[in-house]
């Protein structure tokens, strides 16, 4: 009775519009990512559905994604929430780097073992969830949070060890051929990363070559075809996607309105 | 308003440094006149005027550098006649002293015999003096100044009586200068103007001069004692089982809690709900809240409480005395047998203004999953990060509890030593302990001056190592010398491993641990 009423009342906090009566997928817009990820990820991510990160950079992906919807979602145009659950190490200074908002992140660094039930209290308000689960998650945990997932259209980002343990995902995301540029052999410092961005569904893997992320932080397009500088009087040439030095263009100088003797 | 009587003794500084009331003569102070005797002041000497001129309009004039030691030392003894006849005297400044007068009146016969007594005493003391009654203490100083020695001012009567009076007395100058200007000269005409246009004008202070001038205290009086107890209580006989009866209880009673909140002008940051249980558990939480909590938000925290209290239970079926519990959701365990709400912070209530536009509010939804949030893991489960200034990567952001303020005064840069380039994708909350070793296996050390005993070739966390195939550093960090029990002296790497990884490493007396993790 009580829940009911509690559940009724959400249901008019909610935008109920594009839910439909049997309580399937919301017939929604998908969720924006990152410009530069809309070619392995044409049409956002799917309102309701799981994503998998692992592997080698998921913490980078988890960061591009907070910072997809962060940026570019939401009711308004301004911008929507994010939740972090369970990662106490979520780089915000990076999120907000790639255009993360961090006004709009929730972090609940340490949920413990109650993160079933911290997960089903956001679910209802934030558009994305970023979640390292504490532990395997069980099959009654993960059938309630999938629907409270997909009736509310959030999407649920499961990342960390037991990530994998989760059923019913079928996008999962992934970095390869991974290269770092800055560092040398005791000087230098880190400046950027290139790296491929493998998401895989049912089909065949969609995968592109990004700066993930690139000098200032952001996530940009790799130039195809890549930069090649000949050098005269020889046939060096910068390798594939090195960074490549252009010729600075200066502004001309500001001419004096006024001459002295005029 | 009180009622107060003012023992004024004129010229004070020219008598306290010893110059006869009868002789024209003047405390000097940086080359101006401080003070003078009354037949100075019937030469042409003022009060502020340049000691040269003073002595052009009167040549025998008398003139001692000014003692404020002496000032109130010596007026000691008039403090001390005056308490002879009614105690708590308040000395205002060194030749004025104020006693509540209401008392003393009943005792003595009439504000005039108290007001003639106080001068007889005081003038039997050895100084002569004016004093005078009337409504609040400036008042009550232009009246001991005022005709021969003093005047009553009649209850009421403290606008009437200061009304003729210039504006000078304020001892506001700017002030006054600017009102001349506007052709409002006396008191009488100021405290005409609209006391909500003056505040406008001249602020707080031009609005407290207002008061003085219309004959008002010039404080508002405080709202109530701020001790006074607004919590409200519901107890339940017999214990209510069920969630339903405690949550419309407290729907009541955050009703009441903002009545009687309303009625002193107040609202409240925070409140703590406590719930008493049959088997003797007590639940307190504190909620807190930007804007007033309705009812309705009341009731909401208040079932939340519950359910996260009963979650926390080790088992639904039975308590560790055996004792089985309700099966039933909704039920409350053992009942509850009281509910109260306290208000926690009290604040004037100023209403409250959303920003306009959608940006950076946090909506209702928001709020409430993370109440709910709260309610489950406590206040500060919930964070919302704030970017901040620091060097390190873990001390550019930090956490501020979902419904508390942000940091103020968050120190700006600039940071030199910082970290350039992208930032790292992990920050650890605590840093994690690493091994860096060289070719030969050997740990890799960093001297006092910064020199690396050999490349890192390995790089060992968790267990589990990797080669180094690129690496650079060391850029030292030396935080804090000045405060030895804080000071922290790092060395900082960052490493590039075959597995593709790029690590933050800070070596710092011969340990090293990870800070952060590029991923």
């Amino acid at each position: 009775m009580a829940e009911a009423a509690l559940r009724a009342m959400d249901a008019v906090g909610m935008d109920a519009v594009g839910m439909d009566a049997v309580g399937t997928a919301p017939l929604r817009e998908g969720l924006p990512v990152l410009p530069a990820l809309r070619g392995v990820l044409p049409g956002g991510l799917r309102p309701g559905s799981p994503v998998g990160l692992a592997g080698r950079g998921a913490a980078s992906l988890g960061l591009a994604l907070v910072a997809g919807v962060s940026r570019h979602s939401g009711p308004d145009g301004a911008g929507g929430w994010c939740a972090v659950v369970g990662v106490p190490g979520f780089g915000v200074a990076a999120a907000a780097a790639m255009g993360a908002v961090p006004d709009r992140l929730l972090l609940v660094d340490d949920p413990g073992d109650r993160w079933p039930d911290v997960v089903a209290a956001l679910t209802e308000a934030v558009d994305l969830i970023l979640l390292d689960p504490a532990d395997r998650p069980g099959g009654p945990a993960v059938r309630r949070l999938s629907a409270l997932a997909r009736r509310h259209g959030c999407v649920l980002a499961l990342t960390g060890p037991h990530a994998h343990a989760w059923p019913a995902v079928r996008l999962s995301l992934r970095l390869e051929a991974v290269t770092w540029h800055g560092l040398a052999d005791g000087h230098g410092r880190l400046t950027a990363r290139q790296a491929d961005v493998v998401a895989q569904d049912h089909g065949p893997a969609r995968r592109t070559r990004l700066w993930f992320p690139a000098a200032d932080g952001t996530v940009a397009p790799v130039a195809v075809p890549p930069l090649e500088a000949v050098v005269p009087g020889g046939d060096a040439r910068v390798s594939a996607g090195a960074p490549a030095h252009r010729p600075v263009l200066l502004p001309p100088a500001p001419r004096p309105l006024l001459s002295e003797g005029a | 308003m009180t009622r107060v009587l003012a023992v004024w003794c004129p010229d004070w500084p020219a008598t306290a440094v010893g110059v006869e009331a009868a002789v024209p003569g003047a405390a000097v102070d940086r080359g101006r006149i401080a003070a003078c005797t009354a037949a100075a002041r019937a030469e042409g000497v003022r009060r502020g005027q340049r000691l040269r001129d003073a002595q052009r309009r009167c040549p025998g004039l008398v003139v001692r550098e000014r003692d404020t030691g002496a000032e109130g030392r010596l007026f000691d003894a008039v403090v001390e006649a005056v308490a002879e006849l009614a105690p708590r005297v308040e000395v205002v400044r060194p030749g004025l002293c104020a006693i509540p007068a209401s008392g003393p009146a009943r005792f003595y016969g009439g504000e005039e015999a108290l007001r003639i007594l106080v001068q007889d005493t005081v003038v039997e003391a050895g100084h002569d003096c004016g004093s005078g009654v009337a409504d609040g203490l400036f008042a009550a100083e232009l009246a001991a100044r005022a005709g021969q020695g003093g005047v009553v001012v009649p209850e009421g009567g403290a606008a009437a009586f200061l009304a003729p009076y210039p504006l000078s007395v304020l001892g506001r100058p700017a002030l006054a200068d600017l009102l001349a200007r506007l052709g409002v000269k006396t008191l009488g005409a100021f405290a005409a103007l609209p006391s909500g246009h003056v505040a406008a004008r001249f602020g707080a202070d031009g609005a407290l001069a207002h008061r003085l001038a219309r004959g008002e205290e010039p404080r508002p009086i405080a709202p109530g004692p701020a001790t006074a107890d607004l919590s409200v209580r519901a107890a339940f006989d017999p214990p209510a089982a069920r969630d339903e009866q405690v949550v419309f209880a407290a729907k009541r009673l955050a009703g009441d809690l903002h009545g009687g909140l309303a009625a002193g002008g107040m609202t409240c940051v925070r409140l703590e709900v406590g719930i008493g249980f049959a088997d003797g558990h007590v639940v307190h939480r504190r909620w807190r809240h930007d804007g007033r909590l309705s009812a309705l938000a009341v009731a909401e925290r208040v079932r939340w409480q519950l359910s996260a209290w009963r979650a926390s239970r080790p088992t639904p079926g039975t308590d560790e005395h055996g004792v089985e519990a309700p099966a039933d959701d909704d039920a409350v365990w053992g009942g509850v047998t009281w509910v109260e709400l306290a208000p926690d912070q009290l604040i004037p209530d100023e209403g409250s203004q959303e920003v306009l536009w959608g940006r950076g509010t946090v909506t209702d939804r928001i709020t409430r999953a993370a109440d709910r949030v709260q309610a489950l893991l406590g206040h500060h489960a919930v964070t919302r990060p704030v970017l901040t200034g620091g060097r390190a990567p873990g001390e550019q952001v930090a956490k501020v509890p979902m419904g508390d303020l942000p940091p103020a005064g968050v120190p700006e840069g600039p940071w030199p030593g910082r970290l350039t380039g992208p930032a790292p994708a992990v920050v650890p909350a605590s840093p994690v302990p690493a091994a860096v070793a060289d070719a030969m296996g050997r740990p890799v050390r960093v001297s006092a001056r910064c020199a690396v005993s050999a490349p890192p070739a390995t790089v060992t966390l968790g267990g589990e190592s990797a080669a180094v195939t690129a690496w650079t550093g060391p850029w030292p960090a030396d935080e804090r010398w000045w405060d030895p029990p804080r000071s922290r002296r790092r060395a900082r790497f960052q490493v590039t491993t075959d597995d593709g990884n790029a690590y933050l490493l800070a070596v710092e007396s011969g340990q090293w641990h990870l800070e952060a993790s590029y991923d």
